[in-house]
C-alpha cells in the first residue's frame, strides 16, 4: 500500500466521507483490496482507542471494589462457614472425649476410691473380737445383732443397761443404721471404757468417719492410730490412709 | 440456572442478565456483589496457577471490562449460568496472560473453582472482539512511541463525533500541519504492513 493511498483515505475520511462504499470508489480495482484493509484497520484502530479511554474510566470506579476485596483479601463466605465447621466439629470431639475420659476417671474413682466402695470392703470390728475364748454362750442381744435387728439391738441395750464392752455393739448398731454420729460417739465411749482395745476404736471410727464422708478427721484418726505404740496392726491403716489422700477420693463426696 | 457455587452464601441466585444489565449500568450495588461472590474463587484460580493477587485482580477487572464493553456494543445472551460465564471467563483471561507471558510453552490449568470444565461458546463470544484488539495492539506495538501517538492523536474525535482537526494537532505538537499529516500516513502505512506480514491477520480484521 502506497502513502499516497493512505494520504487520500485519511484526508476523504477528515472530511466527512463515511460511507466505505464512496471511499471505494475513489480507487480502481487493482487497490480495493489495500483499500479495504485500511478501512478494517482504521476500523479496529477506532475501536481499540475507544475501549481504552471506557477501560480507563470504568477501570477508576472499580479501583475502590479492587482495594476492598483484593488488598485486604476478603474471604469467600463459604470458607468462613467451613472453617466454623471445622472448629465447632474439632471442638465437639474434644468435648466429647474430655465427657467420655471424665466418666471413665469417675467411674474408676466410685469403683476404688469413695466410701461406699471402702466400707464394701472393710468390715466393723463386732463383739466377737473383744469376747474372751470362755465366753460360748450367745447374749440374746448378740443374737438379735447376727440377725441384723439393730434398732432392737439399740433399744434392748438402753433399757438392760450397758456394759463397757456393748458400747462396741451400740456403736456398730447405729453404723449399721447409718447413724455415724452416733455410731462415732459410742465407739469413743467404747475406746475411753476399753484401753486395751485401741484398734477396735480407731478402725471402726475411721470407717463411721468415711461413712460420714469426714476423710479429714479420719485421716487425722488414722494418723493418731499410726502414732499410737499400743496399735499392732498399723498395715490397714496404711492402706487406708494411701486410698483417702489419694486425688480421686475427692471426686466421690 | 447453576447455583452450585453460590450454596452457602447469602446471595440469591440470579438471572445472567441481573449481573450483565448491572454491569451495563456500572452499578454499584451489583458490582460489590459480584466482587463479594466470585473475587476469592477468581484469587484461588490465578494463585493456584503460578499467579498473584495483583494478577487476580486484573483478571477479574478485564473480565468486567470486557463484558462491559460487549454489553455495550450488543445484548450478552447466555445459555450458561452467570457463575459458569464469569469463572470461565476468568480462566479464559488468565490463559491469556499465561500464553503471552510464556509465549509457546503451554501451561495446564488446574481447575479449582466449581463450574469451570471447559471454555464454552459464550465466553468464545466475549473474547472474539477482545482478540481483534490484542491483534492489533500487538501491532501497534511494534511501531515507535510517537507513531503511537501520531496515530491515536489522528483518532481523536470532538463530542460530537467529529476527528480533532490535523492544524490543532500539529499546533499540540509544535509541528507544522504537512509534517503531521505526512507522518501519521507513514505510521499507518507501517502499520498496514506489520498486518498485512502476519499471515492470520483475515481472522482477526
Amino acid at each position: 500500500m502506497n502513502l499516497d493511498m493512505i494520504l487520500k483515505l485519511d484526508d476523504s475520511i477528515r472530511n466527512g466521507t463515511t460511507e466505505k462504499a464512496q471511499l471505494r470508489q475513489l480507487f480502481n480495482e487493482d487497490d480495493q483490496s489495500d483499500v479495504e484493509i485500511y478501512l478494517r484497520v482504521h476500523d479496529n484502530l477506532r475501536q481499540f482507542y475507544e475501549q481504552k479511554s471506557i477501560k480507563r474510566s470504568f477501570k477508576s470506579s472499580l479501583a475502590p471494589l479492587n482495594d476492598e476485596f483484593f488488598t485486604k483479601t476478603v474471604e469467600h463466605p463459604k470458607t468462613v462457614i467451613k472453617r466454623k465447621n471445622i472448629f465447632f466439629k474439632r471442638v465437639g470431639i474434644a468435648a466429647t472425649c474430655f465427657v467420655l475420659i471424665g466418666i471413665g476417671v469417675m467411674q474408676y474413682a466410685q469403683n476404688n476410691y469413695s466410701p461406699a466402695s471402702i466400707l464394701d470392703e472393710y468390715q466393723v470390728l463386732d463383739y466377737t473380737t473383744t469376747r474372751s475364748v470362755n465366753q460360748v454362750k450367745t447374749i440374746p442381744v448378740e443374737q438379735l445383732y447376727e440377725e441384723g435387728k439393730y434398732e432392737e439391738v439399740i433399744s434392748s441395750l438402753s433399757i438392760e443397761g450397758i456394759e463397757p464392752k456393748h458400747y462396741l455393739m451400740l456403736g456398730n448398731a447405729h453404723f449399721m443404721l447409718k447413724h455415724y454420729d452416733d455410731a462415732i460417739k459410742n465407739y469413743r465411749i467404747f475406746g475411753e471404757m476399753n484401753p486395751d482395745s485401741e484398734h477396735e476404736y480407731y478402725y471402726n471410727s475411721v470407717l463411721a468417719y468415711i461413712g460420714k464422708k469426714d476423710i479429714v478427721n479420719a485421716e487425722d484418726l488414722i494418723n493418731k492410730a499410726l502414732q499410737d505404740p499400743d496399735v499392732t496392726s498399723k498395715y490397714i491403716y496404711i492402706k487406708l490412709k494411701d486410698i483417702i489422700s489419694n486425688p480421686l477420693m475427692k471426686l466421690t463426696y | 440456572m447453576d447455583t452450585k457455587a453460590l450454596q452457602g452464601l447469602n446471595i440469591p441466585a440470579r438471572e445472567p442478565e441481573y449481573y450483565i444489565s448491572g454491569i451495563r449500568e456500572n452499578n454499584g450495588h451489583v458490582l460489590r456483589e459480584l466482587y463479594a461472590t466470585y473475587s476469592h474463587s477468581v484469587t484461588q484460580l490465578v494463585l493456584q496457577n503460578n499467579g498473584t493477587v495483583e494478577q487476580a485482580k486484573d483478571v477479574f477487572q478485564d473480565v468486567l471490562i470486557s463484558i462491559y464493553t460487549q454489553s455495550k456494543k450488543k445484548e450478552i445472551v447466555l445459555s450458561c449460568s452467570f457463575t459458569h460465564y464469569f469463572l470461565l471467563a476468568c480462566k479464559r483471561r488468565w490463559l491469556n496472560v499465561l500464553n503471552s507471558k510464556y509465549e509457546n510453552r503451554t501451561d495446564e490449568l488446574t481447575d479449582s473453582s466449581d463450574g469451570i470444565m471447559t471454555i464454552n461458546e459464550d465466553v468464545n463470544s466475549l473474547f472474539e472482539y477482545e482478540d481483534k484488539l490484542a491483534f492489533l495492539q500487538n501491532k501497534l506495538r511494534m511501531l515507535d512511541v510517537q507513531c503511537r501517538e501520531m496515530i491515536e492523536l489522528s483518532l481523536k474525535v470532538h463530542e460530537d463525533g467529529r476527528f480533532i482537526k490535523l492544524d490543532d494537532i500539529a499546533k499540540e505538537l509544535e509541528l507544522s500541519y504537512g509534517y503531521v499529516r505526512k507522518r501519521i500516513a507513514e505510521c499507518k502505512q507501517r502499520l498496514i504492513n506489520l498486518v498485512k506480514s502476519d499471515t492470520n491477520f483475515w481472522q482477526y480484521l
